[in-house]
């Protein structure tokens, strides 16, 4: 019914057949999420099947890297007695895809996600929503990349 | 040295009724209505004498000077188009962006965008008589820069209001700078209230303000905030304040440091200090929601380095729960992570990567220990039948303890398998400027499999030290709306304007949902969840977020939904509802209108549903003159009502005082 | 011809002479070139004014297409008048001096010549306009 399978045509920016992920650079207060953005953007890029990913940058056609420019945490809902109720973690990440050898810039663009979490008296299980909050930004974020980069018809 | 490479480089035109050339010295004279143009400068006057060879102007009688960034009037002005000073007698400025005028006695231009004014004046008001000035015996500015004064007078009309030694500030907008803007006010709780800031200069990368705020029933407090950038990239915000208590109240002290910068060996320092010392610092003093009910205060401070894609850091991560005791707070003092990121394996279908992490957990009172914590995974990527992605994952976590409970650890492994595709059709379509939209699908079954293990003999301090068993398949569907629009000049947009996403689990075996997932799940199917996010128009939004239970009485276990709409004439109107079964309703509004000028107004509301309470209303009236704004802010909520009182002067932004913390940077 | 005025002599060729010496006036027409040193006057028609008494030329008129080049400087205009009593020599008729890329004109040009002053003026049709360019100054 006229629906083609992604990937059978599609490349990336650049007609780049082969591509190297670095790591993400965090630009934000908030430590060690650029391990789950990276890790989660290699994944969603390695289930292209038009593309190679490669681990050495220099025999890449395309270079994708990035930075996490923004990570807040901020109260979003309150209760009956005026106390945070529920929190929002929002990440934005700016990512460059460049060609290897002259550097020329083949795709720039910009994600954002955001998910929820409840608040809780015990802060460790508040820290925990908030870790797997995160978790759950990175993968989304990687798929938002991905599709945004892929779309051209 | 070398003539700047400006203006002084390009022709010099001249006009004039008259105009007396003196090959002898190479000067000309022109009379009457003299015009003299060169590249961006023109210099208008009765009478110019030119000399061509040093390119200097001597101007007389109705002079008129413009240059890009700002204009000069005078009745005599002596100026150097190439070196760009010059000297003016009872000469006026006139400083386009931002607006600015400056007088004085003498001008003397010391540089293409630098003044020094005698016996000066310093408004941004129009007109004969500005509605406030400063006069300063000697002001030195630099436009987009800085000013420095000295024996500075402020003015209301022509009334000395204030006098100040020295003050300096950023001549340029987008550097917050402050001069003693006072804001008045009286709020239930804290009495009468006075706010006094006064912002200070100290040098290019350095400024600070001091803050003096007075709050009849809480006590005196004082706060100064220091802002620097040191090398290349180093910057930060540190904050103190101190409040000497009234009435009973017991002094209180609040501190903030906001840091991120490089250090030499590439490590990456970053650190986001908040700390109080008694948990009632920010009900008392806290002024906006999410401050006055804050519910803990963190200090995070941490170090990275990395090679490649592997990446070490080191944090220090310290919390102060202002809602109860801190005896039991748990502290990560400190915690080392040290990942090798996803990595291809000599290019077959396998990736590995790694996690490890080693960490103190501290508590005053309790249970205290240190993990080490080990995770391998291998990842296979494969495509079935040309159709489907096929990505399975199998890890192994090992976790050791020493702990008050004695040494332990346990080892398990995890399994996950995800078939995913991707579907897209474009379809032809003629609305507005947009001429295609493409339809993309996005289906997914994610199976995730982990041995059901006894741990409690494990010390249980956080989420992984009881990793629960877990046989579930989740299933979801992704629809994504893109519209293709073609500019004029051939500028191909893409612009995704739905997303919508549903989602379910289902119990192989009964496991424990997702840490974010609502209680009160169906079993062995989940709640079915919904994603919507609507962008119509870049003016407007329209997004849900629900979980609909299947098995449930009412059919909704939560129900966010969030709308708003924007005109670029500053009217805005924003709704946030929140509903989670038997546990809130919640309902946030804001309203903005411009609609009449010159007051802008703003209202918020919050209310919880369920009880009918009325949380916070939040009314914002602004009076916008030309060269200044007064600012009233009424707030009502329960137990407290506020009346503050704020003034700015253009061109100088208003500054925050201490109920609001966190200043981005 | 020859004719000295005051310490060089000028040299002054053209198609037609036509010369009224009970008057002392020598008239030339036609591709009129009058050198004198370094000073080149080119013009239609020119008429010279010699006083009765010493032969020496009290006045020199060029009319239509004049053009004085002396050095690099350039004079264009319709019409040009050398007046020895007054020391100057006037410029009228969209009157132009250039020297290179530089340039000023006017309505009229007055050129003194025993100082190396001259005064451009508007008569009302035109504003007087200049351009010059700085030239390459010796490192400040």
């Amino acid at each position: 019914c006229g629906y083609r399978l992604q990937g059978r045509s599609d490349s990336l920016p650049g007609d780049v057949r082969s591509l190297h992920v670095e790591l993400f650079r965090n630009d934000t207060y908030e430590p060690l999420i650029e391990n789950s953005v990276t890790n989660e953007v290699v994944e969603r890029f390695a289930r292209h099947d038009r593309l190679e990913l490669v681990e050495e940058p220099s025999r890449a056609e395309g270079i994708l890297g990035g930075r996490i420019v923004k990570y807040s945490n901020r109260a979003i809902s309150y209760d009956r007695d005026d106390d945070i109720a529920e929190k929002r973690s929002q990440m934005t990440v700016e990512a460059v895809l460049r060609r290897v050898g002259n550097g020329e810039v083949l795709w720039k663009g910009t994600v954002v996600w955001q998910e929820d979490y409840s608040v809780n008296i015990d802060k460790v299980v508040q820290d925990d929503r908030e870790q797997a909050a995160i978790q759950v930004i990175s993968q989304r974020l990687a798929d938002e990349l991905f599709s945004h980069m892929i779309d051209k018809f | 040295a070398e003539p700047e490479k400006n203006s002084s480089q390009e022709p010099v035109q001249l006009e004039a009724e008259e105009l007396v050339f003196d090959q002898a010295s190479g000067t000309y004279l022109a009379e009457r209505e003299v015009v003299l143009r060169q590249g961006g400068q023109e210099l208008k006057a009765d009478r110019v004498r030119w000399k061509d060879e040093t390119s200097e102007a001597e101007a007389f009688g109705d002079v008129h000077f413009s240059g890009p960034d700002g204009e000069l009037f005078g009745d005599e002005m002596f100026l150097n188009l190439a070196s760009g000073q010059g000297q003016v007698a009872n000469g006026r400025i006139l400083v386009h962006d931002p607006k600015f005028h400056i007088s004085g006695t003498t001008i003397a231009k010391t540089g293409e965008r630098s003044y020094r004014v005698e016996e000066g004046t310093f408004t941004s008001c129009d007109g004969p008589v500005p509605s406030w000035k400063f006069t300063a015996s000697d002001l030195d500015v630099t436009m987009g820069g800085y000013a420095w004064a000295k024996n500075v007078k402020f003015h209301i009309y022509d009334v000395p209001v204030l006098y100040l030694p020295i003050i300096g500030y950023p001549v340029k907008t987008e550097r917050e700078s402050g001069l003693l803007i006072p804001s008045v006010g009286y709020s239930d709780s804290r009495g009468s209230q006075l706010f006094m800031s006064y912002y200070q200069v100290i040098d290019r990368n350095q400024d600070a303000t001091f803050y003096l705020d007075y709050l009849s029933r809480l006590g005196l407090g004082k706060g100064l905030e220091y802002r620097y950038i040191f090398g290349h990239d180093n910057r930060g915000a540190l904050k103190g304040y101190h409040v000497n208590g009234f009435s009973g109240h017991d002094d209180s002290f609040a501190f903030d440091w906001l840091h991120r910068g490089t250090l030499p060996g590439r490590v990456r320092l970053t650190a986001d200090v908040e700390y109080v010392d008694n948990r009632e610092f920010f009900s008392d003093f806290g002024e906006a929601a999410e401050e006055y009910n804050k519910d803990k205060v963190e200090t995070v401070v941490a170090a990275n380095r990395h090679w490649g894609k592997n990446n070490l850091t080191g944090q220090v991560k310290y919390t102060k729960d202002l809602e109860q005791s801190n005896d039991e707070t748990l502290q990560r003092l400190p915690e080392l992570q040290f990942a090798l990121l996803k990595r291809r394996l000599w290019g077959s279908p396998f990736y590995f990567d790694l996690d490890t992490s080693a960490v103190h957990l501290w508590r005053e009172e309790g249970l205290k220990g240190a993990r080490l914590s080990m995770r391998p995974a291998l990842t296979g990527v494969f495509r079935l039948g040309g159709v489907v992605d096929v990505t399975s994952e199998l890890g192994y976590r090992e976790r050791l303890y020493t702990s008050t409970q004695g040494e332990e650890r346990h080892g398990l492994f995890d399994f996950s398998t995800r078939l995913s595709s991707r579907l897209a059709r474009a379809y032809a379509v003629d609305v507005k400027s947009v001429d295609k939209i493409q339809h993309v699908m996005q289906p997914e079954v994610l199976y995730q499999y982990r041995p059901f293990q006894d741990q409690s003999d494990l010390p249980q301090f956080e989420a992984e030290d009881y990793l629960y068993g877990r046989n579930t398949i989740s299933y979801g569907l992704i629809n994504r709306l893109i519209a293709r629009s073609e500019a004029a000049s051939g500028e191909v947009d893409y612009r995704e304007f739905l997303y919508f996403r549903l989602a379910q689990e289902f119990d192989v075996e009964e496991s424990m949902r997702h840490p974010l997932a609502p209680q009160g799940q169906g079993r062995p199917f989940s709640d079915l969840r919904a994603e919507f996010i609507l962008r119509p128009t870049r003016w407007n939004y329209f997004d849900i977020d629900t979980r609909y239970d299947i098995s449930g009485p009412d059919n909704f276990l939560t129900f966010h939904a969030e709308t708003g709409l924007v005109d670029q004439k500053g009217n805005a109107l924003s709704l946030r509802y929140r509903y989670n079964r038997d546990v809130q309703e919640y309902l946030a509004t804001k309203l903005e209108l411009s609609l009449l000028k010159p007051i802008y107004l703003s209202f918020e509301n919050r209310r919880e549903l369920q009880g009918g309470a009325n949380l916070e209303n939040v009314l914002n009236l602004e009076y916008r003159a030309q060269c200044w704004s007064l600012y009233l802010t009424c707030r009502d909520r329960d137990g407290d009502q506020e009346v503050t009182i704020n003034f700015a002067l253009a061109g100088l932004d208003f500054t925050s005082h201490p109920g609001s913390r966190r200043k981005p940077l | 011809d020859q004719i000295t005025t005051g310490s060089e002599t000028i040299q002054i060729s053209s198609r037609r002479l036509e010369a009224d010496h009970a008057a002392g006036k020598v008239k030339f027409v036609g591709e009129v070139v009058a050198v004198q040193g370094d000073t080149t006057i080119r013009a239609d028609e020119l008429i010279l004014y010699q006083s009765d008494k010493d032969q020496r030329i009290e006045r020199i008129e060029a009319f239509r297409q004049v053009r004085i080049e002396q050095g690099e400087r350039v004079a264009t205009g319709k019409k040009a008048v050398l007046d020895r009593a007054r020391g100057q020599v006037v410029l009228t008729g969209s009157p132009k001096v250039s020297q290179g890329a530089d340039f000023v004109e006017g309505d009229e040009i007055v050129f003194f010549l025993d100082s190396e002053r001259s005064i451009v003026r508007s008569k009302g049709s035109e504003r007087v306009k200049a351009v010059f360019h700085p030239r390459e100054r010796s490192s400040e």
